[in-house]
């Protein structure tokens, strides 16, 4: 008795409890029995004092007599029931045995239990434990359920129930309110559907006829839009219930709202498959997208078009108006191509759904490769022409100028088209193909487009191997210089050579014009440049050694050498290496790279200028020079350029310019050298305006370094060539005077020579 | 302890009070016995007033907690004629429970006599020991 009672008790420290009893007999009984078995008993000895009691305090348990005078146990329930807090509080009513209709009134008015009165105190407190137990219970299950509630909320997630037949699914408050519903609303299927998009209603029906066919558990993330207006992402989980033998009974699952998870999901999607920069999709989505666009064209038999966009110059603007504004225009490009096209940034996923069969119509898009490079997928080409529409629309849209870097900046664009399956049959065939066809339109003077032939394929690959063979040319010695005597008209003597770069592959000597500009877009120009360096400071000392060459060796550099903080080092090197004075090379830069680095290319220019090391300005009179720099420059020569000396005596313009060049180098004390010179009369006009030395054809081809001296000793010393006589013979009497400035520093003969291309120069 | 009168109590009933208080020295049962006399009191003038104002429920009440408080201290000859009261009063026959309600006061009567003595019994017991 007395374990049992000590395990009653520790089942609940202390329970306390509220005995209601008009009988004192009866209350007192109870009570003490009651507080014997671990109860705290709090009495009463009406209804109406019990409810006064439990309006201030809250009991765990109630036992209350049935029947009373003025309010009695029934009255009384009903009553506390209303109170605050006692609406699950365990009541135990106490009734008589032969009173069945007490029972149920009872019942009714919201007691626990009822408890025939009888002295069997132990009965009493099993009962009492056991409502204390189940209300323990309820507590905690209400607790829970609350939590869990409150966890689907959190979640945004709710429960339901369909049985086969019912017209709505029985949505929990919770899965309600995932779709922004007040918790006693219905929801039929009807409405249901008209919740989702309309592309979407088709194939949702659709997919779940077949669920239901099939029995199946059914999984899917649903847009819905909902109350709010948005379109969210709805979680549907169920599985189906079914008899034993297998028929189905309905479905029972869960909804949850999963946007903000999608919307994360998206995220990273987009971060994989976009560029940062524009917002295009990436290198990986055109792969992925020109798949789906090739299997959809197999399918269905029509042609997909892959037109690569690559900028021209871009590299120009980004290294000169910085990568900021290079990324600024890159963006406002993106933008202009987008609109070129039916763009979708989102593929529809859904062969079934929306779009059905033209579903492929979304892979529509621009991507970007990467720098300056986009490409336009166009899934579903009917003829090629299609494709030059859009490639035509894409360099109308390049013509306004972009605003970058507060400047106006013009950019062009070359498209090579490719088409499936014509010009290839899978990604790589195709996005190389449409990359040949771009480079076609590059080397034939870019913003343009073309479509891909087989006939450009060679050149593509040529260029390529071009290339890798232009890396090993140097190691393999395969570069030469050749050199262009410069001579003094008045004087009939050699005043230097300019250095011209040749390769010789194989058997073939390529021009210059060939791989000079492949050398600058990669790079190599710097290496090759070098070399020229060292090989013409080599040859001056072959040369002074065999016939005491005392001249100079014009070698040409781009801009991009001057930026170099060794140059001067190089140089350095290079002449002492060889024992020849520094004065034995002297440079060539064009004006343009001049005018267009200035700023870097100034400091070198001193500082060469400190070590003996002389500048000629190249193709001067075709850029835009700034007079007021020329004055300051480091520089000792303007060479005309040869465009001049080729009107030369045909049209007045020309002679023009170049007095006003002539002019400009005397007013400066530069010296003044004019190239390209081929015919007698050209000349002649130039030895009377004031030029006397010379360069071109007339005099002397590029020859290699070994032919140089057997001309001189052959041709010049002799004076066995037509153009010595007339031209010392046929001087202008003024030109003595004129001539002074650029004498003077003639005595220190000016040379020349150019690694760098010069298309004409072979016509020389 | 010397053998002792129950004056007509049940003694299964008396031991069960006595159960509750094992060591209290028959405290409880000497309060018990008390707190029922002057419900019996109590109850004898709530049930004249209900038979001659005809109040079924007021006569009902009264049977009911009489029945039960009786039973508790073994006065089993009235909690039975409750029963019987209570049983006709609840249905409204109380024209046919006149009987029965003189009856049920006879017992109560007897009842309070018993618990009287039985509690002077005890006190003397109690002031002995």
């Amino acid at each position: 008795m007395n374990m049992t009672r000590k395990t009653a008790a520790a089942d609940q420290q202390q329970p306390r409890l509220l005995l209601v009893d008009d009988d004192e007999v009866n209350l007192l009984l109870t009570s003490i029995a009651l507080r014997e078995r671990g109860f705290v008993v709090t009495e009463v000895a009406s209804g109406q004092q019990a409810l006064d009691t439990l309006a201030g305090w809250q009991p765990d348990v109630v036992v209350l007599d049935a029947l009373m005078p003025g309010t009695d146990g029934f009255e009384t329930c009903r009553e506390l029931r209303k109170l605050p807090g006692c609406a699950s509080l365990p009541v135990l009513m106490l009734t008589g045995l032969d009173d069945d209709a007490s029972i149920n009134h009872a019942y009714e008015v919201g007691a626990t239990d009822f408890f025939v009165k009888s002295n069997q105190w132990s009965l009493l407190d099993g009962r009492l434990r056991y409502l204390l137990r189940s209300s323990r219970t309820r507590i905690e299950l209400e607790r829970s359920e609350n939590s869990l509630a409150r966890a689907q909320d959190l979640a945004r997630m709710g429960s339901f129930e369909w049985f086969v037949g019912a017209s709505a699914p029985d949505f929990s408050p919770q899965a309600l309110r995932v779709f922004q519903r007040e918790p006693d609303e219905q929801l039929s299927f009807g409405t249901l559907v008209r919740m989702l998009p309309k592309e979407e209603r088709r194939g949702k029906r659709t997919m779940l006829a077949e669920t239901l066919e099939t029995v199946a558990p059914l999984t899917r993330d649903i847009p819905m839009r909902l109350p709010d207006g948005q379109v969210h992402i709805v979680h549907l989980e169920a599985s189906p219930e079914t008899t034993e033998s297998g028929e189905l009974l309905g479905y029972s699952g869960i909804v949850q709202d999963v946007t903000d998870r999608w919307n994360a999901e998206h995220k990273i999607r987009q971060l994989a498959n976009f560029d940062s920069l524009t917002g295009l999709p990436n290198r990986n989505q055109l792969i992925e997208r020109t798949e789906r666009a090739l299997d959809a064209a197999r399918r269905m038999g029509h042609q997909v078009g892959l037109l690569l966009i690559d900028l021209d110059r871009f590299k120009i603007i980004n290294d000169t108006l910085g990568h900021a504004a290079g990324d600024e225009l890159l963006i406002e490009v993106a933008r202009r191509l987008r609109s070129c096209v039916r763009h979708c940034d989102q593929v529809s996923d859904n062969q079934v759904d929306s779009m059905g069969a033209r579903a492929f119509r979304t892979l529509e898009a621009v991507c970007r490769l990467g720098g300056d490079e986009f490409v336009a997928l166009l899934p579903e080409v009917i003829e090629e022409h299609d494709a030059e529409v859009v490639a035509n629309r894409i360099l109308e849209q390049m013509r306004n100028p972009i605003h970058v870097g507060g400047q106006e900046c013009f950019v062009s664009a070359s498209v090579g088209i490719a088409l499936f399956p014509r010009d290839g049959a899978n990604v790589a065939d195709l996005l190389r193909n449409s990359d040949v066809a771009m480079f076609a339109v590059k080397a034939q003077g870019r913003n343009a487009a073309a479509i891909y032939r087989p006939q450009l394929a060679g050149k593509g690959r040529e260029k390529l191997e071009l290339e890798s063979a232009l890396h090993k040319a140097i190691e393999r010695d395969e570069l030469v210089l050749h050199y262009q005597p410069k001579v003094d008209v008045r004087t009939a003597r050699m005043v230097g050579v300019e250095a011209l770069m040749r390769w010789k592959r194989g058997n073939t000597l390529v021009a210059p014009a060939e791989f000079i500009p492949l050398a600058e877009e990669t790079g190599l120009i710097r290496p090759l440049s070098e070399w020229a360096i060292r090989e013409a400071a080599r040859q001056a000392r072959v040369w002074v050694d065999s016939f005491g060459f005392s001249e100079s060796i014009a070698v040409n550099l781009p801009s991009r050498m001057f930026d170099r903080g060794d140059l001067v080092e190089l140089i350095h090197e290079a002449v002492v290496q060889n024992r020849v004075p520094h004065h034995t090379l002297l440079l060539e830069i064009t004006e343009n790279s001049l005018m267009k680095d200035l700023h870097s290319v100034i400091p070198s220019l001193h500082r060469l200028n400190e070590i003996g090391v002389e500048i000629s300005i190249d193709d001067f009179g075709t850029g835009y020079s700034s007079l007021a720099y020329l004055t300051t420059l480091p520089i000792s020569e303007l060479k005309i350029d040869r465009g001049f000396i080729r009107d030369l005596g045909m049209t007045p313009q020309s002679s023009a310019v170049v007095t006003a060049i002539i002019a400009l180098a005397r007013s400066l004390g530069l010296r003044v050298i004019a190239e390209g010179v081929e015919t007698r009369r050209q000349m002649e006009v130039l030895h009377r305006l004031g030029c006397s030395v010379m360069q071109g054809y007339l005099f002397s081809k590029p020859k290699p370094a070994d032919e140089i001296e057997p001309w001189l000793k052959d041709t010049v010393l002799p004076k066995l060539t037509s153009w010595i006589g007339p031209a010392v013979t046929d001087e202008p009497a003024s030109d003595s005077t004129r001539q002074e400035p650029a004498q003077s520093r003639e005595s220190k003969p000016a040379v020349s020579a150019q690694p760098q291309q010069r298309a004409s120069n072979n016509a020389n | 302890m010397e053998a002792t009168h129950n004056f007509g109590l049940d003694e299964v009933a008396l031991s069960r009070v006595r159960e509750l208080d094992p060591a209290g020295r028959d405290q409880l049962l000497l309060r018990l016995l008390g707190v029922f006399e002057k419900s019996i009191d109590r109850m004898l003038i709530q049930i004249e007033q209900a038979r001659a104002a005809d109040d079924a429920k007021g006569v009902h009440v009264v049977a009911h907690t009489l029945k039960s408080s009786s039973a508790a201290v073994g006065a089993l000859a009235l909690s039975r004629q409750c029963a019987v009261v209570e049983l006709m009063a609840r249905e409204s026959r109380l024209d046919e429970a006149g009987d029965g309600v003189q009856r049920m006061i006879v017992e109560a009567v007897a009842a309070r006599d018993a618990a009287r003595k039985l509690a002077a019994q005890l006190e003397t017991a109690v002031h002995n020991a």
